[in-house]
């Protein structure tokens, strides 16, 4: 990095949620109302991970039935409304990120875990959230934000069950945090 | 009396067989990228030298900042390891050596290539330090290197203005090769246009001014390759606002080319990447840097670098497609 | 779907380019609502932050608020979009998917979308996150033999929460945003009495910045209630404005042999004709462009989604006496074909009669009209049937199976 002479301010501090949660309504209502569809994000981790998949192994990927699903329509699975919205998601954080001053390599973790625990954890808990957003149809964007706001059902089941595991589980793992 | 048109879409591409695969969009793109870090460190050299001898902050030069010319020739070499894996008959490289063509852009670049490794390995040495080729010459244990990497330095120093203008002159005609190079190679309307050789060389001067950013310079050098940067984007969004009018306001089979990315198949992927992620954010991230004073982050650079490549690789894939 | 939606529905590749922008804009949000720092998504979980909750659910309700006011407004059709934009209900996959998402949520510190914020702003934890997320799917969908059929149970097709309590869908958005503003001032109250007890919270390993969070000033919550209740009473209003007519009566109507012979010869690309009757006899004979659609498979077309351009022209086998339920959605003309197939073959594949000696011009002109619409229907080959699926207005199917997220 250049050794900077300018002085470099402060990060800057998180928006009131209020004033962030109203307007990331007004961004899932644009999505709603323009485009006829839902935020997401593990739809597209999904997307990205069968095609790595399929580069190494093409036959065993459309020989899966759900996996060859994703490809249907003669699209590539990367052709796709929500790799290019979380490719979006990517950019606006890392405009957000940098122009508060919070653009930085860094490790968040609790005052008590070690850095090896901390990423074996960011893994894990990565892993069994792509089991579940699967299992789900969707995680927090897609299930409980865009379709909570359509009023579905399921998504508010989906959003409720998201509380329940997090509530019971934080207990057993509250040395990461505390 | 009829008119021919001779602008027309070669009819081996709609058959929808890609004649070219990944190894010609990397080697426009490295051989863009060469051009530009030659025509960068010339500029940079040049403005400190006119700062004189003077041993003020400002006038320091990193070491990166000084010798990152010799990644030129470097490039250029992987480059054209590319291009080679692509010939067919590996043995034809030497007939572009044995004749001369005027008319050929492929003649013609064939040479220029082979005056730059010279031009920049010299215009390198001129830069380094005394400690610095001792350095080398311990390291390749050759006696008589020290004598002749010593002989060269203060030939190539002498004539250093003559060798900072080669390298401009040599870097701005490569990366117009790389454009041109796409239009003599075939008749597709996409690659026709007469803007292709100015777009890859300013997108070649972004790409290769970002190769150096990710480099630990100092705050000057950096200062000043960002905002040439900033400008050189600014002009190439420029020059594919006017590529994209040019094909449509002309021959048939333009409007047909410019249409794949104008609703049609690559829209998508060349807005997205090229465009919004390529160019566009990092204009955005690099004033922000000038006007909230943000440290200098490595991304800018990581997303021109992306977007450089691909420009290159979506309008070699969408030559070739055929025409919606 | 709003008429923006159905423009971006027929181009594709414009669509995602909005995607990439709806993107930016959530992404940019998400940051700056601090849900890049793991630290602050998992204090929810230990009562001492409940920016989580306050964040998903202003968003949530103003979201809702604003469907539920377009569609008071006229701007869209609730129904048509949450089924849309919702996926189907499938009640025990969700509820433990949902579990196992907030298990993973506080073991890893983030969801997906918010890993890649994370990511975005430079935390190495959160592509550890994104990398975990890829690799729980790809696993997902290789355990497929095992949990395929645990993946398809309890499936309630479109469930809606307005359905469930059998209440009108705005009244319903009401209670939810009374609910929450309720929680709210319970979620203030909480944070107040914990943060008296309240320790420093994590740590962020960047060497410098450790203490970020200050309390925002009280004032911007009193706004952003007052706009809550704002939205609400807009909400009442859209609730008041009288049902609209949806289906205007000068959207239905037949059509005349005539008519459609020359719309089929002329303009064909004005319209869509759907032949009713059984595959067999369709497949034999029928009206030029027309897809053979019996009536039980008229639901698979989506026509409710469609953009409505070209009119849709319906062909029994003779006179339709009831419309099918499906196409009284479609958003453009619905016309019957008069007489229906039965007309159709008497007027344009039958050789008219001989003139009358005397007719005049108007007569003549319409004889030769038919003996070359006769020559041209019965000289040509049949083409092979086209295939009955339209492409991508059907969005529906493929959303099933994705995800929604």
């Amino acid at each position: 990095m250049p050794e900077q002479a300018e002085t470099t301010a402060r990060a800057e501090r998180f928006w009131n949620p209020y004033v962030a949660g109203v307007a990331l309504g007004l961004v899932l209502l644009a999505s709603l109302l323009v485009a006829a569809h839902g935020l997401g994000a593990s739809g597209a981790a999904n997307r990205v991970g069968v095609t790595a998949l399929s580069a190494l192994a093409p036959a065993h990927v459309a020989s899966n039935p759900h996996m060859a699903t994703l490809s249907a329509g003669g699209h590539h699975p990367l052709d796709n409304w929500l790799v290019f919205e979380v490719l979006g998601v990517l950019l606006g954080a890392l405009v957000a990120a940098y122009s508060a001053g919070r653009l930085k390599k860094k490790i968040v973790r609790g005052p008590n875990i070690s850095v090896p625990w901390r990423l074996a954890a960011a893994l894990g808990g990565g892993i069994v959230m792509g089991i579940a957003a699967r299992l789900a149809r969707g995680c927090t964007s897609g299930q409980a934000l865009s379709g909570g706001a359509m009023l579905s059902a399921g998504s508010w089941v989906f959003m409720l069950a998201v509380f329940a595991g997090g509530y019971a589980m934080a207990y057993f793992v509250r040395r990461q945090w505390r | 009396m009829n008119e021919i048109v001779r602008v027309h879409h070669n009819p081996l591409s709609a058959l929808g067989q890609p004649v070219w695969h990944w190894e010609i969009p990397v080697y426009l793109f490295l051989g863009g990228l060469a051009a530009g870090v030659m025509i960068v460190s010339a500029l940079l050299a040049r403005r400190f030298a006119d700062g004189g001898a003077d041993a003020s902050e400002t006038s320091q030069r990193s070491p990166w900042g000084r010798l990152m010319i010799l990644a030129a020739p470097a490039a250029l070499w992987l480059g054209m390891f590319a291009l080679l894996l692509d010939l067919d008959l590996k043995r034809h490289v030497l007939r572009f050596y044995t004749t001369f063509q005027l008319s050929s852009p492929m003649s013609w670049g064939a040479w220029i290539l082979l005056a730059i490794y010279p031009a920049t390995l010299l215009f390198g040495l001129s830069q380094t330090t005394e400690s610095e080729r001792d350095w080398l010459a311990a390291k390749l244990r050759i006696g008589a290197l020290r004598r002749i990497l010593e002989g060269l330095h203060s030939w190539a120093q002498q004539r250093q203005r003559t060798l900072t203008w080669a390298n401009i002159a040599l870097g701005v005609a490569l990366g117009a090769y790389t454009g041109v190079l796409l239009g003599a190679l075939g008749a597709r309307a996409l690659w026709s246009s007469s803007l292709l050789g100015p777009l890859f060389l300013v997108s070649g001067f972004s790409t290769g001014a970002a190769l150096t950013m990710l480099l630990p310079l100092t705050h000057r050098e950096h200062a000043l390759l960002r905002n040439w940067d900033m400008i050189a984007i600014g002009v190439e969004l420029a020059l594919l606002a006017l590529l994209f009018v040019g094909l449509v306001s002309g021959a048939q089979a333009g409007q047909r080319a410019a249409a794949l990315f104008l609703g049609g198949r690559f829209t998508a992927i060349f807005w997205a990447l090229v465009v919004v992620a390529g160019l566009v954010v990092p204009l955005a991230l690099e004033s922000i840097e000038v006007l909230r004073r943000r440290r200098a982050a490595l991304v800018a650079p990581v997303l021109l670098l992306v977007g450089g490549l691909a420009l290159r690789w979506i309008l070699v894939v969408a030559g070739q497609s055929p025409l919606g | 779907m709003s008429a923006i939606a159905t423009f971006l529905a027929e181009h594709r590749e414009l669509g995602l380019l909005v995607a990439l922008l709806l993107g930016f804009g959530f992404g940019f949000v998400l940051e700056r609502a601090g849900f890049g720092r793991a630290d602050k998504l998992a204090a929810q979980f230990y009562g001492s932050d409940m920016r989580v909750f306050k964040v998903m659910f202003s968003a949530i309700v103003t979201a809702m608020l604003g469907v539920m006011i377009a569609h008071g407004a006229g701007v869209i059709d609730l129904r048509p979009l949450a089924e849309q934009t919702a996926s189907f209900t499938w009640l025990w996959p969700m509820a433990l998917g949902g579990f196992l998402l907030g298990v993973g949520f506080i073991i890893s510190g983030y969801c997906p979308g918010t890993s890649v914020v994370a990511a975005a702003s430079g935390s190495i934890d959160g592509m550890f996150t994104i990398g975990g997320v890829v690799i729980g799917s790809v696993l997902f969908a290789e355990a497929w033999p095992l949990v395929g059929d645990f993946y398809k149970s309890s499936e309630l097709g479109h469930l809606f929460l307005y359905d469930v309590f059998s209440i009108p869908a705005p009244v319903l958005a009401l209670l939810v945003a009374l609910m929450a503003v309720g929680m709210f001032i319970g979620a203030e109250k909480l944070e107040h009495v914990l943060a008296r007890r309240r320790r420093e919270g994590g740590v962020v390993d960047d060497g410098q910045s450790r203490a970020l969070e200050v309390d925002w000033a009280p004032r911007p919550r009193r706004l952003i209630f007052g706009g809550i209740g704002g939205f609400a009473v807009l909400g009442l209003v859209a609730l008041a404005a009288p049902e609209r007519p949806k289906a205007a009566p000068a959207r239905l109507g037949s059509i005349t042999q005539a008519e459609l012979a020359r719309r089929v010869l002329d303009r064909p690309w004005t319209l869509r004709v759907l032949d009713l009757r059984d595959a067999a006899a369709c497949a034999k004979r029928r009206v030029p462009g027309a897809e053979c659609v019996p009536e039980t498979k008229l639901g698979a077309l989506g026509l409710a989604y469609a953009a409505g351009k070209r009119d849709l022209v319906l062909v029994g086998a003779g006179d339709l006496a009831v419309l099918p339920p499906a196409v009284t959605r479609y958003p453009g003309k619905v016309l019957r074909l008069r007489g229906g197939f039965a007309g159709w073959k008497a007027y344009a594949l039958t050789k008219p009669a001989a003139l009358a000696a005397g007719a005049d011009a108007a007569a003549r002109a319409e004889w030769t009209f038919r003996s070359a619409l006769v020559a041209a229907m019965t000289g040509r080959k049949a083409a092979p049937p086209p295939p009955a699926s339209i492409k991508g207005y059907a969005p529906k199917r493929k959303k099933k199976k994705g995800g929604g997220c």
